[in-house]
This record gives C-alpha cells, sequence and structure tokens, in this order.
C-alpha cells in the first residue's frame, strides 16, 4: 500500500482542489498540493531508507481485506525516477505560490499539475505496458493544459502542435503495444520479457518514434521550442525536469533494456540519435534570443547526452546516462525557473529587451550562473560529472569521434548560455528593466534550493552514483545480461 | 444481444457523421466506441474491448473534446430535430438493454474462452489498474477543459 500512495495522494488532492477552491481561492490550494509534494519527497527518501538496495519488489493493494488486481513494481531504476519527480514536483510547486498568480484559478493550475505528478508515479510503478501507455496519456493531457494556461496566442498555438504531435506519439506507442500483445499474448513488463524474442522489429521503430517524440530528440522534437516559449515558466521546467524524463527517456530505456532486450541495432540507434541530437540543439540554441526557447532547444541537446550514455550499453555510459538524467532535472528546472523569475520581473523573456538585471535581481542572477555554469559541465558543478563519465565511457569504448561532439557541445553551451546571461544580467540597464525588483520569497527559496542541490549534488557526486545511480543502472544493466543469455539460448 | 448492439454502434455512427455541433458527434462516437468495445468483450477478445473502452472511448474522445475547446468553435450550433431526437431515445433504450443483458450474461474472460465471468468482473478483475490510470485521463480532461473555459470566459469570447 506504501508504494501507492506516490499515486494516490496526488490524484486524491487534485480531485479535491477545485472544490477547496471555494473556500480559500489562494492559501488552502498553495497549502494543500505542497504539503502534498512534501509528503511525496518525504515518502520517496522513505522508500529509499526501506530499499534493500538491490533487485525489485512489488506490493498487492488490499481494499478493506480484498485484493484488489493492483501490482506496484519497485526496483532501483523506478527509486530513482520517483526521487526525481517528488524533488523537481516541490521545487516548481514552491515556486508557483508566487509565481501562478496571474495566470487564473490556481486550484485548477494545481490539480492539473498533481495529476501529472500521479500519471507520472503511474509510469514508473506500473508493470504493465498497456497501464504505462494511459499513464503517459495522463500525464500528457495535464501537459496540454499546463501549456495552455500562458494567456497569449503563442500558448495556444504551442498547446495545439503539442497536442497534435503527441496525439502522433501515443499513436506510435498503442501500435506497438498492440503488436507486442498480438505476438506475445500479454502486456505484463515481465512476461513479455520471459518471450522477448517474439516481439517483431517494427514495434521498436514505433516504440523509437513514440517514445522520441515524447523526449524531444531529433528529428521528434517540433513540439518542444513551441510548446515551452508561450507556457509559463512552471511547465517547462516540470516538463523538461520530469514528463520528459519519464514519459521519454525512462520509458524508452524500460522498454528497450527490460521488455523487448537491447541489442546492437538499438544501441546504434540511440547512439546515432542522441549525437544528433546534442548536436542540432545547441546549434539551434545558439541563434535564440527567447529565454524560454533557448532553453527548449539546450533541453533537446541535453536529452541527447542522456541518450549518449545510454544508448552505448557499457555500465559506465549508463551510469553516465542515468546521472546525466538526474542532474540535467535539477540544473534545467533551475534555468527554467529562472527565466519564469526574469519574466514574472519584467513582463518577457526577450532577451534583446533585457539587460542590466543584476543588480536588480542579485539572488535570480547568481542562481542563473549557477545553473547555466552547471548545464555547460563546468567543475564542480553537477554537470561536470556526468558529462565527464559519459565521455570517458564513449572513450572507452573507442568512439573518439563522438566523445569530441560531445566537448564541443558542452563548449558550444557555456557560449550560448554565458552570452545570454551578460545580455540579460550584466551591462546596461534596459528601459523594460527599470522597474524590475529581486522575486518574492517563495519564488527565491524554489531557486536557491535548485541552485544549492547543483552545487551540492556535483561536491558529492560519489554518493550519489553509489547510492541512487548504481542501483538504477543495475536495473538497465541487467536487462543487457538477460538479452545476451536469451540471444545465447536461443541461438543453441 | 449481439445484432441489437451491433445496430446501435451503426445508429451512433451515423449520428456521429450527421450531427453539426462537434461536442455532440463527439459524444456519440463514444457511444459507438463503448458498444464496440462491448462487443468484443462478448465476442470473448476482453483485451480489445478493454483497449477500445479505454483508448477510443476514454482517452482519444478527451483529446478530441481539448481540440475542440482549444481551437474553439461556434458558440451555438442549430441542429436538425430529427438526429436529437433519435439520439435521445436511442441512448436511453439501448444503454437499458446494456445494462440489463450484461448483468445477467457471463463471457468468455480470455481469448481461449476457458473461463466464463460477469462482464464487471471481465472489464475490470483483470485490468484494475487500468481503471487508477483511467480516472487520471478524466481528470487530467477535466481541469484542462475548466482552465480553458474558464480563459475563455475572462477574456470574454
Amino acid at each position: 500500500m506504501f508504494l501507492f500512495i506516490f499515486i494516490a495522494v496526488p490524484l486524491v488532492v487534485a480531485g479535491f482542489l477545485p472544490l477547496v477552491s471555494r473556500v480559500s481561492k489562494k492559501f488552502l490550494p498553495d497549502f494543500l498540493a505542497n504539503l502534498c509534494l512534501v509528503i511525496l519527497v518525504a515518502a520517496s527518501i522513505t522508500t529509499f531508507k526501506l530499499w534493500p538496495g538491490a533487485g525489485s519488489f512489488s506490493h498487492k493493494i488490499f481494499w478493506f481485506g480484498d485484493s484488489l488486481n493492483i501490482s506496484v513494481v519497485l526496483d532501483g531504476l523506478s527509486l530513482l525516477m520517483i526521487f526525481i519527480i517528488s524533488s523537481i514536483s516541490l521545487a516548481v510547486g514552491l515556486f508557483s505560490i508566487d509565481y501562478m498568480d496571474k495566470y487564473g484559478s490556481r486550484a485548477i493550475y494545481y490539480a492539473m499539475f498533481l495529476v501529472l505528478v500521479a500519471a507520472t508515479n503511474g509510469i514508473v510503478l506500473t508493470s504493465d505496458l498497456f497501464t504505462m501507455y494511459i499513464f503517459i496519456e495522463a500525464a500528457g493531457l495535464a501537459s496540454y493544459g499546463l501549456v495552455s494556461l500562458g494567456k497569449t496566442r503563442d500558448s495556444t498555438e504551442g498547446a495545439f502542435k503539442y497536442l497534435i504531435l503527441s496525439a502522433v506519439a501515443s499513436s506510435f506507442i498503442l501500435l506497438g503495444i498492440a503488436l507486442i500483445f498480438l505476438t506475445t499474448g500479454t502486456t505484463n513488463i515481465k512476461e513479455i520479457a520471459s518471450v522477448s524474442r517474439l516481439v517483431p522489429k517494427l514495434s521498436v521503430i514505433l516504440f523509437l518514434a513514440g517514445f522520441g517524440l515524447k523526449s524531444g530528440l531529433v528529428p521528434f522534437h517540433f513540439w518542444m521550442p513551441d510548446a515551452y516559449t508561450g507556457a509559463p515558466a512552471v511547465l517547462p521546467a516540470l516538463s523538461s525536469g520530469v514528463f520528459v524524463k519519464v514519459a521519454g527517456v525512462y520509458a524508452m530505456s524500460r522498454v528497450f533494456f527490460n521488455v523487448i532486450g537491447f541489442s546492437y541495432n538499438i544501441s546504434s540507434l540511440l547512439v546515432y540519435l542522441g549525437i544528433i541530437s546534442i548536436l542540432v540543439g545547441a546549434l539551434l540554441a545558439l541563434g535564440q534570443t527567447r529565454l524560454k526557447r533557448l532553453l527548449a532547444y539546450s533541453s533537446i541537446s541535453q536529452v541527447g547526452y542522456i541518450f549518449l550514455g545510454i544508448g552505448t550499453g557499457t555500465p559506465l555510459g549508463i551510469i553516465g546516462g542515468l546521472l546525466h538524467l538526474f542532474y540535467h532535472s535539477i540544473f534545467k528546472s533551475l534555468l527554467f525557473l529562472n527565466a519564469g523569475a526574469v519574466e514574472y520581473a519584467t513582463q518577457t523573456d526577450e532577451s534583446t529587451e533585457l539587460g542590466g538585471l543584476g543588480a536588480k535581481m542579485p539572488f535570480t542572477s547568481t542562481t542563473n550562473v549557477i545553473g547555466l555554469l552547471s548545464a555547460a559541465g563546468v567543475p564542480p558543478l553537477n554537470g561536470f560529472w556526468s558529462k565527464l563519465i559519459i565521455v570517458i565511457a564513449l572513450i572507452q569504448i573507442k568512439m573518439y569521434f563522438y566523445a569530441f561532439i560531445a566537448i564541443f557541445a558542452s563548449v558550444l553551451t557555456l557560449w550560448y548560455l554565458l552570452l545570454i546571461q551578460r545580455r540579460v544580467f550584466f551591462g546596461k540597464l534596459k528601459e523594460q528593466c527599470e522597474n524590475a525588483g529581486e522575486i518574492p520569497f517563495w519564488m527565491n527559496l524554489s531557486l536557491v534550493g535548485l541552485a544549492l542541490a547543483c552545487f551540492w549534488t556535483g561536491v558529492v557526486f560519489a554518493p550519489v552514483i553509489l547510492k541512487w545511480i548504481l542501483p538504477a543502472a543495475n536495473v538497465l544493466v541487467e536487462g543487457i545480461r538477460s538479452s545476451i543469455n536469451t540471444f545465447i539460448i536461443g541461438g543453441s | 444481444m449481439e445484432p441489437l448492439i451491433l445496430l446501435a454502434v451503426m445508429i451512433f455512427s451515423g449520428l456521429a457523421i450527421f450531427l453539426k455541433d462537434l461536442l455532440k458527434a463527439v459524444i456519440c462516437l463514444m457511444i459507438s466506441s463503448i458498444f464496440l468495445g462491448i462487443i468484443f468483450f462478448k465476442l470473448g477478445a476482453p483485451y480489445a474491448g478493454v483497449f477500445e473502452i479505454s483508448v477510443v472511448a476514454g482517452l482519444v474522445m478527451v483529446l478530441f473534446i481539448l481540440t475542440i475547446s482549444l481551437v474553439g468553435g461556434e458558440d451555438f450550433v442549430k441542429e436538425p430535430a430529427i438526429p436529437v431526437i433519435f439520439f435521445l431515445i436511442l441512448l436511453g433504450i439501448f444503454s437499458q438493454l446494456a445494462v440489463f443483458g450484461f448483468k445477467v450474461s457471463f463471457i468468455p474472460s480470455s481469448a481461449t474462452g476457458d473461463k466464463f465471468l460477469n462482464f464487471g468482473q471481465v472489464l475490470w478483475a483483470g485490468r484494475t489498474f487500468d481503471m487508477v490510470a483511467q480516472i487520471s485521463v478524466i481528470f487530467a480532461g477535466v481541469f484542462v477543459i475548466l482552465a480553458i473555459v474558464s480563459r475563455k470566459g475572462k477574456n470574454g469570447k
């Protein structure tokens, strides 16, 4: 029952929020939603403490003594994802307390936010592909709603484009699941894994396209810049930090490593798509002047690093990929929330209209520097270690050219993010920024917390790897091992 | 029983084509999908039934309604009287048929047809977790529509 609270608690609170808003429009929705997120963070840390460190355990849910046919499964990888979802959501939730004032009913906003959290937790905890698909759709629906909260034409257009492309992605995923069901007669992850040789090759392509679209990999990235640009900054922070990681990276890794079985062809595909995303994302980010659009392209590039690491299929590469997944969630959420803070203070995220904000917003300026240096991989901040491990893993398997591209794109990242920092926070104070001031307490608290996390997880990267990343990487490595065994047994 | 359900599928699909109001057309299509899902169950394909009801009748319809809400549309569409009257009468008749028919009849719970359960048991005994996911989908759909409606209301459109 304990694991089920990750899905049930946010869902129940989401259901109550619109009713609660009749009593209190601001305080109660803020309080209940953030209390719920605090409970989830506490629960994820408690689960980590209770976690034996290896293997997986499943829980059956009981209702007044009767067993329901709900079984949630937890292993090292899902534990890592649960922690990322809870902690990033809490940071975004705290930021929303002051930020969401101008975006209409906060009860409805928090309700969509909590449905997104519940659904992403559901994706991570389910042991069935079809249930995973429905949770992906639920999270997607909540995301469209959050995108459309922006009051501009851009946000409606972004939400529409996001909705249509996501529907295409969902069709691919559903078709892939249907093909698997057709050949194996089951949608249970464990049962499919035991007969993975029966899985048709076409479903691999369908999953690649479907999950690729969800994670914004090149060439499936078109929705991301438009959706993020018009939306309130909390959506890209949540989407880039949580939804893309879970519905894209996690789901694809789970399916390829633990369901279908990892092969050389899948590895090559992931590495190629990863390296193209790194380069294309970084190059496209160079020409952008709108903060959220630039960060969207940066996200595409950083997701490429994750796939590059995981796609190598080596234990070190997988560790690097998962570490980058964790760290990218922190620093990219920080950067998006910083962009939101700038927009909150100046009413624009167009960098050409901004300048000299450093003196007016010292906290935001400092946290932005920390975020951008992490993204660019400057030591000792967290992004450095994950990128270093990915590059070492590439060198280890003699992919020197890809290692060079990864380093080159990192330099490009530093370049475009520093340019933005200089343009927005340094130089002469521009007219648009004259009335700007430091952002309210809760927004600052969230930014400072994430900035400290960037710094702290960089300094203590070794315990992070040992306690959080290694058990998660072992789940994927185990998937490779069992597919090799299946291949050998199948071949003999 | 099956011919009647098949007839319901055809009639509600027809209404989905003839109705001019997109929202009503979508609701007709959803009802048609539910009846089609019931046929799948009756024919011993519970997974196909679950897919049909969860994805087509549930998820895709929420997506349609969301899209209609996002792009807007005419505020009021005048319908020809016949489809509307037909819609209400047939909805009443067929939903009663479905409820009473499936309360008593037992249908195969697996493709091999070796186990027979009633409709409710087949639908959710094996796929309870889907129900939780469906609740998330419904919540998300309702909240998104509320957000869009309140925004349009404030803009005066």
